[in-house]
């Protein structure tokens, strides 16, 4: 399985987040994670999405890609087509500390790409799967 | 999610069990509920959590939301029977300073 990908396209709307999280714990398993990375990697999946959509502007796709590179997982989100303004409360933005407390804890590494303050992707990865 | 509550007028507290997920989806129907409890009969809240099995920040952006507006009428919100690794989630985030947690099995 080294080397896989799997690409997820999803409407970049609230609704869908659960795909993305059932999806990245159906992959994390299938890697060899126990159940308590898996939860962190659904998790850090789920609050990366949040804190792309809960922006001034959101875009209209999700692009989703889980890669297993060695004995780690790879997860890149990416926002793509027109990004469209959002009416998002002040309070929802203050939250999003919430979400990077969350990411930096559960994953191993975390990097955002922003342009101009908004973050654009979200790039993360986290050891010690199995080698199956 | 499913959301079941009962007042206690004795105690003048909120019974509120929470049963499925709470995430960026379903969040803004739990803030309504909460806000609309403490409107009706301004106390505490007990949130029960035994058949909670996910909550996103969002959620937890919503328990933060109703804890200001409880604490306007000098109430608190105590969450019991979390399981332990929801618990994390509100360590991780500094949470369990704020709110009265108890985890279940304690």
């Amino acid at each position: 399985m080294n080397n896989d990908i799997i690409t997820l396209t999803v409407p970049a709307k609230p609704e869908y987040v659960m795909i993305t999280r059932l999806t990245s714990a159906a992959f994390a398993s299938r890697l060899g994670f126990d159940v308590d990375q898996i939860e962190d990697i659904k998790m850090s999946v789920a609050e990366a999405i949040i804190l792309i959509l809960n922006q001034a502007v959101r875009p209209k796709e999700l692009l989703i890609k889980f890669m297993h590179l060695g004995q780690d997982i790879h997860i890149d989100i990416t926002g793509q087509g027109e990004w469209i303004e959002t009416n998002i409360s002040t309070q929802d933005i203050d939250h999003a500390q919430l979400s990077r407390y969350i990411l930096g804890s559960m994953m191993d590494e975390v990097e955002f790409k922003t342009d101009n303050g908004i973050i654009r992707a979200i790039c993360m990865h986290k050891g010690c799967g199995g080698s199956s | 999610m499913d959301i079941k509550e009962k007042f206690n007028d004795d105690t003048k507290t909120w019974h509120v069990s929470l049963d499925g997920e709470i995430d960026i989806y379903n969040a803004p129907e739990l803030k309504e509920k909460l806000h609309k409890l403490i409107e009706q009969n301004p106390g505490n809240i007990v949130l029960d959590c035994q058949n909670l099995t996910y909550i996103d920040s969002t959620g937890l952006g919503v328990l933060i939301s109703a804890l200001r507006r409880i604490k306007e009428y000098d109430g608190e919100i105590t969450i019991t029977n979390l399981k332990p690794y929801i618990r994390k989630i509100f360590v991780i985030t500094g949470l369990d300073k704020i709110f009265a947690l108890e985890v279940q099995g304690t």
